[in-house]
């Protein structure tokens, strides 16, 4: 039987195969990708669905031969629209999807926001809407040129015209560097993705949602801040590796945390430029006294 | 094993004089997509079904078994809203107009 995490790799490899052929069969010779004209080139119509509710972003719905999306729009952000959109493209184009999320061959198919979706199906159309509009060999060489942490993110975002939240996930991804993205809300974590380089660390305990911010760290700080402070938008600070991540090596990292727009969120990059086996080295070093 | 899809797929295929590479190349897929549909080993996207359908000249209900006769598409209400109970009611009146316009757009296809 197929582990879960080998599943996911496979669903991940078939989708971003998926996009990188929606890609050569409608190239964009400039970023951004418009999600809007892949759409309309194979003849989806894609409309704002103005509803004041939130939860439901998006949907993909089939008439006979006829295919529609609609996107929530009480959500203003646009990289988030363009995510939600190209989620949709993802259950169109993807393999399996059709026969999976309508058996009965017609009908609706709604998704929800938030990066963390535990359906398989819905995870994969993430997956492809991150390729469609983050292709990989474009983001990584732009990465290069784009520095480090939030400001590196930022820009990044604004050349994909991604949310920062889909952006900064993508970033730690293909960083060759230390890096960790947490989003969390109030004084718990929502979730954590770290990069390669930060797994391969020996014996870090992984971040779950649902753990409590340490009361030393920037973030929680700032979160507590901005119950009252409604204007507070950033912050930035110092932390060790190990107010994060139980048994991890005290290695030091700055901290930066933005607050989401539309949400009660808060997202924070962990990194460093410090060679992690150094540190180990010295950390070593220094326990052997 | 096969698939209903799968078996939908070669019966028109079949039905219509076609090789599987004959199919492949009306569609714009390779030979051995086609072989894997009709196996059953994999099912294909919506893309790859409208891509078979209008090779095929028949709707996608026609292809998913949904209809008895090519040329009767367009779905009804009742497997239009699968989900229907899951949405808020707003989101619902919202879809329901939406499928309405897409039926719409349909029917001035035909």
């Amino acid at each position: 039987m197929k582990s879960k995490l080998m599943s996911d790799k496979l669903d991940l490899c078939e989708a971003e195969g998926e996009a990188t052929r929606v890609l050569n069969r409608f190239p964009f010779a400039e970023l951004p990708i418009c999600p809007f004209t892949i759409a309309q080139r194979v003849g989806i119509v894609v409309q704002p669905k103005k509803s004041s509710e939130p939860g439901v972003s998006g949907f993909l719905l089939r008439v006979g031969d006829t295919f529609g999306i609609q996107y929530a729009s009480h959500i203003t952000n646009d990289g988030f629209i363009r995510f939600t959109v190209a989620h949709e493209l993802g259950h169109y184009f993807l393999p399996d999807h059709a026969s999976h999320l309508f058996p009965q061959g017609d009908g609706t198919h709604s998704s929800h926001s938030g990066f963390v979706s535990i359906d398989r199906y819905e995870r994969q159309a993430d997956y492809f809407a991150s390729a469609l509009l983050m292709p990989e060999q474009r983001f990584r060489s732009e990465l290069l040129r784009a520095g480090e942490g939030l400001e590196a993110i930022e820009h990044l975002a604004m050349m994909f015209r991604t949310s920062l939240t889909a952006t900064a996930i993508n970033y730690a991804r293909f960083a060759d560097t230390p890096v960790a993205i947490i989003v969390s809300s109030g004084r718990q974590i929502e979730y954590c993705f770290m990069s390669d380089r930060l797994r391969e660390l020996p014996k870090i305990v992984w971040i779950k949602k649902g753990d409590f911010l340490t009361k030393s760290t920037t973030t929680y700080k700032f979160n507590a801040n901005i119950a009252t402070d409604k204007q507070e938008k950033k912050a930035d600070g110092s932390c060790t590796l190990d107010d994060w991540f139980d048994d991890a090596p005290e290695i030091e990292m700055s901290e930066e945390v933005v607050r989401l727009g539309s949400y009660d969120k808060t997202l924070t990059v962990l990194y460093t430029d410090q060679d992690l086996e150094d540190e180990l080295e010295n950390e070593l070093e220094d326990s052997d006294f | 094993m096969g698939t209903p899809f799968g078996d939908t797929l070669r019966e028109i295929r079949q039905r219509k004089e076609l090789s599987q590479s004959d199919l492949a190349e009306r569609a714009g897929l390779q030979p051995s997509a086609i072989s894997h549909f009709e196996s059953g080993r994999r099912m294909p996207s919506f893309d790859n079904m409208k891509k078979l359908a209008d090779a095929l000249t028949v709707t996608i209900d026609f292809l998913m078994g949904r209809k008895e006769q090519p040329e009767t598409a367009g779905p009804s209400s009742d497997q239009l809203f699968r989900n229907f109970g899951q949405l808020s009611n707003e989101d619902q009146e919202k879809l329901s107009e939406f499928a309405q316009f897409l039926a719409d757009r349909n029917q001035k296809k035909k």
